[in-house]
Formats: structure tokens, C-alpha cells, sequence
């Protein structure tokens, strides 16, 4: 790995590139999915790529290749301050980076287990046994159990000196139950929706989440959610659990605190932000009770890690403090832009993509009491869990989530079951209603495996540490 | 190179059922915001996936290199996890060779400079508006062999241009794609854009409700893309989890409405055969507004008696068979005739981050963006805030009064591009407003 990106650094640094970073990737993911007792896919997946970046003519350019004999990365390095010299021809002004420390080191996160070690057939039995319980309930007439697994060598070198070697492990499983009944279905997840939760852990995670002491209760849910009642459409006090809190987080302040997007780059597709650079200790975003923190160092979180992929140290920002906005998500080049130096969240998805501005782990840092606590103190309300749906505009103002399950909540005590509970809102307004938020012992980093953006569209693995909380006067049931 | 990587493991798998389907793609994608190219990048892409069934049972490995070393380790733990995996009792073996005839297209290298200009170009025409988008030219070369005669190659190329330009508050949007980048007229695409966000200037908002509505082609994409997956699928019909489950043969849109799924319209950009290297198909799915029927892969033709249209995924996979070439057929109207014939409605350009509410229903929401004006007595008089809509795409499809004559390729779709006119729809439903 040294060798490759050290060729592609040094040629692209004497074929004219003025700042050169190279990223040498070897990954390997293995995925199972199981239905109905049956293996649905089995994935085992190993790839490595070499992905450079340069500035030549005060532009960018970035070119990548799987084909990693010496003669091709040559020319690839020198594509890439090809492509960087192309691209001064609209430009209105040299990229500058923001200061950064030369770097050596090695990291890696923690892993009890392998993965990677654990028989495939145990796995497989494990997931075949959880579908099992699910379809033996009435009405679940699908039962679904997922596994991931990914581990990433990642080398890392710029022409500043920098030189970071990581190696990271990421698990991830859930199970899901249908009922489905003519006409309707109605699915339950468990420990989250789309695939359960991720870490950057090992095979830990997966017996600690317990999939088969909980598949009987999802699949009991799913088989009562088509004899409930419909979420009637009203106004009212909200308690979302902590999974939903999570992507609520993940949409309406993860997104629009991303510096590129506030700055246009990100305009043509996933769209601007409603939030202005001049914004920054102005603007309330929310409740007095809302404190948010960006923090790369969490362990375990699926958004940790020890180097961005500018070779930026792993950092914890305040961003949002006592509801008022303090920070955005930064890399060199905007921070420069600001005057400051990056916070380290700009990171690629693999080696034959650019990095961006991404999220970390995305917080609500806790509040105080239990759920428990928090819905007997709720006269009347809803209480919704687990996403099944999310739609938010360009400017990440008007939103709309969809839920699996909700309970109707009188008197301080959980009722009826609701099926298709859905809410909406605008994001200053909402999180302006936050009036509790649970305390530690509920709070949990949720990953977020799937987190969308750029051109060419890239994934990342993002967390969000929440826990359940409760927002006033919200319009719920939208038909 | 990747020849003779297949010849060696179908020479090395002897005796078992072995497919191996090789993709590669050369993509140069230049992306502009804020008027200038400020991401540029080249990427160069090969991945082999060799799927082996011993006794029903599956393994499949994927890899990016291809020496021997990587190979044999690749083989060796595909035949290990399929003696691992519980055996499918509905696999039916892999598909047999029905003659598909492929055509190498020559593949034509662009240089970045080339790109570059044409950027140029687009931005220099929008003046003093802020441009922001992307050119993508993607080579793509897909690749099937198996171990009961399949062999074929085929190549295609896509080129296409996306582009939000701002002004202070309003934008306007233009998407194309075509197979090669000489076909695309920049500068008249970045009028058009340029032209919307002018017009769009000091939007007013409206309450929300029930409008009439005409579509353009790109909110009419997102649409016929949602539908496609809620439902034609013979696995998701099997499974009970389509639309259209007890409502094939029956009528469910307007007359008015026939949605293909059609690799041999002229104007489709398809691969000629599926993942499992059976040719494509055309389907008529909904005909005249009668839901008509499914599409099909090998696995799922086999249980249902019938002949695979041509519809699968790479195998194994959990979704079962999609179309891939969803065309909406044109009517005889013109967009001019729809805004015309519009009392007060709302003319929408496309619309933003949508998701499924309820698959069965076809209940989808999203936001409208890039250009949204109110039409009132025939004209379009002013623009208006974005708003969040929750309709249900049969219902919508149900109440269309006007399609268009003309159909264009659509940008938000999820296997290969739609092809759709616009439509005017006498109801439908927005559920709020945004700032």
C-alpha cells in the first residue's frame, strides 16, 4: 500500500500538482440476508483501489483506478492533475487548505470479537432461528434478519508529510416481521429499521443486541398493528424514541450544519441549507434544552474514527448549545474559507471517490430522567418508534417522517397501538417545542449505514447519540 | 484481461453450476457550484462476482483484481459458503443461452478539457445566475458467462447534464441524458434553466390542498420510478406486498395512462439482456389503465409457468425482478395546451427527496423544487413557494385529463432513466408549505 501511494503521490507532485493526497484502500464486506428461514444472499465482497487528489492550476482534481499495476497508477496520478488543470478553466479563485499538523500515525478501533472469525454458519443460524420465531405469529407472513460486516485498510499520505495508516471494523444486524393482511401491511423492526444498528465494533454488537429474545415481541407487534387504528390527525404532544430522534437529528441538523452545503456545493443535488455562514451564535435553533456536539472520538459510534480523510484528527465540536448555533461541519478547504481550521469530518466513500464534508457521530447530548419518567409526565400525546419513512426538503426546513409503530398516551400511561403514525414540521419551529429530553441511560449512538450525498452519489457510515424526547404542539397523522 | 479471467473459472468450477458477471465503467464526472468546476473526477472501475451453486445451495464472491492467486481464493470461498448455505429448495438451475444479439458500440474517450469547456459554456449562459450541476459521461460493460452456455457482452455509454441554476430566491432545473455528449445543446439548456429562476423570482405561498396540476416530464419521472418499485415485481406480487395484488386485469388508472416497460423503444438506454443474461423484454404493464402484468426473472418465470421477461438483478438478491425500462406512452397534447386549459392550478418542474408512505395505497411525499408557478386562466402568472405533497400515484394517475406528446428521459429513476411526458392531473393533494 506504502509503495502504490507514494508512486502516485510523488508522480503527480512532479507532473505539476501543488498539494497531492493519495488513499489506499483494501476492504472487504460480508452481508446475510435471510427470509422466511431461507438465505436469501450471501455477500462477500474484497476490493482495493487507489484514489488521488491534487491541486494543480489553484483547481481540484481527483482520479481513481482499481488496476493497481505501476504503469497505471502513473498514468492515473498524472489524470488527476490533468482533470485538476481542466477544471481552472471556469475558476474564480486558487483552493486554499486550511493549516493542518503532519500526522504519522497508526489507528484502529476496538474489536473483541472479529467478525470476520466467527463461522459463516452460525451466523446463518442465528438468523434463520430469529425468522423462525417471527413466522410462527399470526399474521407475519414475512420474517426478515440481516448481518454486515465490514473491515476497511485504509493508508493515507499528502504531500505535506502526513502519513495515516487505520484499520476499522464496522457490524451491523436487525431483524424485521410483516403482517400482512389483504390490503395491508404492517412491518415492526428490531433494534432499528433498514438492516437494525451498526457500530464500529465487532462480533460484540451482535450478541449483545440479542436478536432472538426479541423477535417474538416484533412479530407480535406487526401482527397487532393490522387491528389497530389509524394515527388520527391532530395536533399534539410527541415522544419519539431514541432510534427516531436519531434521524430526525440526522436530516434536520446533520445535514444543514455541513459547511459545503451552506456554501452552495452542494446546490445541484442534495440542495443549499437554510442555515447562513453569519448564522454562527445567532441563530436559535431550538429549545434551551437542545445541546447538540459533533464527536468523532465516541467509541464505538458508527461516525468514529481517528483520521478524517484529509488525515485531520478525530475532534468533539459543540454545535448547537443551549439552542443556540455555534458550529458547522467543516474540512480545509471551507474552513480556510472561514479562517479556521478544519474539524475534521471530511471523509470518502472508498477509494474511487472524493472526500466531503460528512457527518460523525451527531448528538443530542442527554438530558435527564427515563422514558418511563418522560410519559408519565405526558398527559396526553403519541408516542412513535422506529422510522419507516422520511422526506425533507432542499433547504432542510419541511419535513416528513413516517413511523412502524405508535401508542396512543393518556393519563401519564401508554393505551391503544396506532398504525401509520407520520409527523411533520419545520425544523427551527420543532425543535423549538423540545421540552425533555431522556437522560443517559437511555442515550445510545445509533448508526446510520446509508447517509447519501455528492456526485456521484457516495454512502457514509454516520452515529447519532440520542435518546428518547419529547417535542410539543407537532402535527402528527398527515393523510 | 477479464476474458481470460472467465475462462478460468468456468474451466476451474467444472461440474457445478457457475455464473460469473463482470461490470466494469470508465466515468468522468465535472461538477459545478457556485458557477465554477470545483469537483472533477475520473474513475476507472472493474468487479467480477462469481456465483456457484452445489446441491441448490449458493455462494457468491465479488471481487476488483483479477490475478490468479486473487481468483483461486475468490472460487474456493464461493464453493465454501455454498456447502455452508442451507439449500433453496425453489432454485430451478441457472438459465440456458436464447439468443440475444449484442453489437459492440465504439467507445468514444473524452478529454477532461472537453468537458471542462462545455461547462464553460453552460455557465457563460447563464450570465449572472449561479450555476450548479454536474456532466457525467459513464462507459459501462457488462459481461455474463455460465456454465450452461451463456456468454455475451454488451457496452453502453451515458452522457447527461443536470443543472439547478439560483438567483437570490428562486431556481430553475434542466436534466438530459443522451448517448453521446454532441447531442446535448448547453447553451439552450442553460436558457431554459436560466429563464425559471428568473420567473421565479419573489414566490408567493399557497395554502395547501387539493390543485390541479400539470407535471413536467421530470416530476412525471419520480412518479413512474415509485411506482415501478411498490409493485410490478413477481416476487413483491408473490409475497403480497405489490399494489396490484387482486387487481391484475383490473382497471386501475385512467384510460388514458399505458406504462411499458420497454427496452425496444427508440429512445430507451437498456443493456440488451438482464443480470442473468436473458434479453430483455417489452411489457406492457398497464394498458389503457388496466393493470396487465409482471415482470419476471428466471427463478420467478420458472415458478409461475411462464418464460422470464428479462428482469433480474444481479442473483442472488432480496428484491426479486424490477422493471428497468419504465415508459410512460405519450398522449397528443402539448405542454402549451395543458397550462392553456388550466383555470388555477399549479405548474411544477420536479420534485425533491420523495419516500414511500404506504406502498399499498402508492402513497408518496415530497417536496416540489426548482420552479413551481401558479397557473390561473390559462397563463402562468406566479411563482410560488415550495410545497409538500402526499398523494397517492394510482389515485393521481386516475384523475389525468392531458399527457403530453413528447417524451423525454427522466433523471430521477433507479435502474436506467424513464421515459415520460408531462401530464396534467385534476387532483392533487399538497399537505404543507415550506419557507
Amino acid at each position: 500500500m506504502r509503495d502504490m501511494a507514494y508512486l502516485a503521490l510523488n508522480t503527480a507532485l512532479e507532473y505539476g500538482a501543488t498539494f497531492c493526497e493519495v488513499r489506499v484502500i483494501k476492504s472487504r464486506r460480508q452481508g446475510i440476508n435471510v427470509k422466511n428461514e431461507l438465505v436469501e444472499e450471501l455477500i462477500d465482497r474484497v476490493e482495493e483501489g487507489i484514489g488521488i487528489r491534487v491541486i494543480a492550476n489553484g483547481s481540484w482534481g481527483f482520479a481513481g483506478t482499481s488496476i493497481l499495476d505501476k504503469n497505471n497508477i502513473i498514468e492515473t496520478a498524472k489524470k488527476a492533475v490533468d482533470i485538476a488543470r481542466a477544471s481552472s478553466l471556469t475558476k474564480r479563485r486558487n483552493v486554499e487548505l486550511s493549516p493542518a499538523k503532519r500526522i504519522i500515525a497508526n489507528w484502529k478501533n476496538l474489536v473483541k470479537i472479529n467478525p470476520f472469525e466467527v463461522p459463516l454458519d452460525k451466523k446463518v443460524s442465528l438468523l434463520i432461528e430469529a425468522t423462525k420465531i417471527m413466522t410462527k405469529v399470526k399474521d407475519v407472513k414475512i420474517a426478515e434478519g440481516s448481518m454486515d460486516f465490514w473491515e476497511t485498510e485504509k493508508f493515507f499520505v499528502n504531500s505535506e508529510g502526513t502519513e495515516i495508516f487505520q484499520h476499522i471494523i464496522e457490524s451491523g444486524s436487525g431483524i424485521c416481521a410483516y403482517g400482512i393482511r389483504e390490503g395491508d401491511v404492517q412491518r415492526r423492526s428490531y433494534p432499528n429499521s433498514f438492516g437494525g444498528q451498526y457500530e464500529t465494533r465487532g462480533y460484540e454488537l451482535i450478541e449483545e443486541i440479542n436478536l432472538l429474545d426479541n423477535a417474538q415481541r416484533i412479530a407480535e407487534e406487526a401482527s397487532a398493528l393490522l387491528d389497530a387504528s389509524e394515527c388520527p390527525s391532530t395536533v399534539t404532544t410527541l415522544i419519539l424514541d431514541g432510534s427516531q430522534v436519531a434521524l430526525q437529528v440526522h436530516e434536520s441538523i446533520g445535514h444543514p450544519i455541513e459547511l459545503d452545503r451552506i456554501l452552495g456545493m452542494e446546490a445541484s443535488y442534495a440542495g443549499t441549507s437554510f442555515i447562513s455562514v453569519n448564522d454562527r451564535g445567532r441563530l436559535k435553533y431550538g429549545s434551551k434544552i437542545m445541546n447538540i456536539t459533533a464527536d468523532a472520538t465516541l467509541p464505538n459510534g458508527l461516525g468514529s474514527f481517528g483520521y478524517d480523510d484529509e488525515g485531520i484528527p478525530a475532534q468533539r465540536v459543540d454545535i448547537v448549545r443551549e439552542g443556540i448555533l455555534l458550529n458547522f461541519l467543516t474540512n480545509r478547504e471551507t474552513a480556510c474559507i472561514l479562517g479556521e481550521t478544519s474539524n475534521g469530518t471530511c471523509r470518502a466513500d472508498g477509494w474511487k471517490n472524493i472526500p466531503l464534508i460528512r457527518m460523525t457521530n451527531i448528538n443530542l447530548e442527554p438530558g435527564t430522567g427515563t422514558l418511563e419518567d418522560l410519559i408519565k409526565d405526558t398527559d396526553e400525546g403519541i408516542f412513535m418508534c422506529t422510522n419507516k419513512s422520511w422526506s425533507i426538503d432542499d433547504k432542510r426546513l419541511n419535513f416528513q417522517f413516517g413511523l412502524e409503530i405508535a401508542w396512543e398516551i393518556k393519563d401519564g400511561k401508554l393505551t391503544r397501538i396506532l398504525k401509520n403514525p407520520n409527523y411533520t414540521g419545520i425544523t427551527p419551529e420543532f425543535w423549538s417545542s423540545l421540552d425533555a429530553v431522556c437522560g443517559s441511560s437511555e442515550w445510545k449512538i445509533w448508526g446510520v449505514p446509508n447517509c447519501g450525498k455528492g456526485q456521484p452519489g457516495q454512502l457514509a457510515h454516520v452515529g447519532h447519540g440520542t435518546s428518547p424526547a419529547r417535542f410539543r404542539n407537532v402535527r402528527v397523522g398527515v393523510k | 484481461m477479464y476474458k481470460d479471467s472467465l475462462e478460468y473459472i468456468i474451466d476451474k468450477t467444472r461440474g457445478m453450476d457457475v455464473e460469473c458477471l463482470f461490470i466494469s465503467n470508465k466515468r468522468i464526472l465535472t461538477r459545478f457550484a457556485n458557477s465554477y468546476i470545483h469537483q472533477n473526477v475520473s474513475v476507472e472501475e472493474t468487479e467480477l462476482s462469481i456465483r456457484v451453486v452445489i446441491d441448490s445451495k449458493t455462494g457468491k464472491v465479488t471481487v476488483n483484481q483479477f490475478s490468479k492467486d486473487v481468483l483461486d481464493s475468490a472460487i474456493e470461498r464461493a464453493i465454501a459458503m455454498a456447502k455452508i448455505a442451507p439449500p433453496d429448495p425453489e432454485y430451478f438451475g441457472l438459465p440456458s443461452p436464447i439468443t440475444v444479439e449484442t453489437k459492440k458500440k465504439e467507445y468514444k474517450e473524452i478529454s477532461p478539457e472537453v468537458l471542462a469547456q462545455k461547462v464553460k459554456d453552460f455557465i457563460d449562459a447563464t450570465g449572472n445566475l449561479n450555476a450548479s450541476g454536474a456532466l457525467e459521461v459513464n462507459n459501462i460493460t457488462m459481461v455474463i458467462v455460465n456454465s450452461n452456455g451463456i456468454s455475451l457482452e454488451d457496452n453502453l455509454s451515458m452522457v447527461s447534464l443536470e443543472s439547478v441554476v439560483q438567483d437570490n430566491d428562486s431556481s430553475g432545473y434542466v436534466y438530459t441524458m443522451e448517448k453521446d455528449l454532441e447531442d446535448i445543446d448547453f447553451v439552450s439548456l442553460a436558457n431554459i434553466a436560466s429563464y425559471k429562476a428568473r420567473k421565479g423570482r419573489n414566490p408567493i405561498e399557497l395554502s395547501p390542498g387539493y390543485y390541479t396540476v400539470i407535471l413536467e416530464p421530470q416530476a412525471v419521472g419520480t412518479l413512474i420510478s415509485f411506482l415501478g418499485l411498490m409493485g410490478f415485481g413477481a416476487k413483491q406480487f408473490e409475497e403480497k406486498r405489490s399494489f396490484l395484488v387482486g387487481k391484475l386485469g383490473e382497471k386501475i388508472t385512467s384510460d388514458l395512462i399505458s406504462i411499458w416497460d420497454y427496452p425496444s423503444h427508440p429512445k430507451t438506454i437498456s443493456f440488451l439482456f438482464d443480470f442473468e443474461g436473458l434479453p430483455r423484454k417489452d411489457v406492457a404493464l398497464i394498458d389503457k389503465g388496466v393493470a396487465k402484468n409482471l415482470v419476471y426473472d428466471f427463478k420467478y418465470a420458472k415458478k409461475a409457468g411462464r418464460e422470464s421477461t428479462g428482469n433480474s438483478l444481479p442473483q442472488p438478491n432480496t428484491d426479486g425482478p424490477l422493471p428497468f425500462n419504465l415508459t410512460l406512452l405519450p398522449g397528443d397534447s402539448s405542454l402549451e395546451e395543458m397550462i392553456t386549459s388550466t383555470k388555477r392550478g399549479i405548474l411544477i418542474t420536479r420534485f425533491h427527496y420523495t419516500n414511500i408512505v404506504d406502498p399499498i395505497k402508492t402513497i408518496i411525499t415530497g417536496m416540489t423544487r426548482d420552479g413551481t408557478f401558479l397557473i390561473e386562466d390559462g397563463e402562468v402568472m406566479t411563482p410560488v413557494k415550495n410545497m409538500r405533497f402526499t398523494q397517492s400515484i394510482l389515485e393521481a394517475l386516475n384523475s389525468v385529463e392531458l399527457i403530453g406528446k413528447d417524451i423525454f428521459r427522466a433523471g430521477e429513476h433507479f435502474i436506467f432513466p424513464t421515459l415520460v411526458p408531462a401530464l396534467k392531473i385534476d387532483r392533487f393533494q399538497f399537505t404543507g408549505v415550506t419557507r
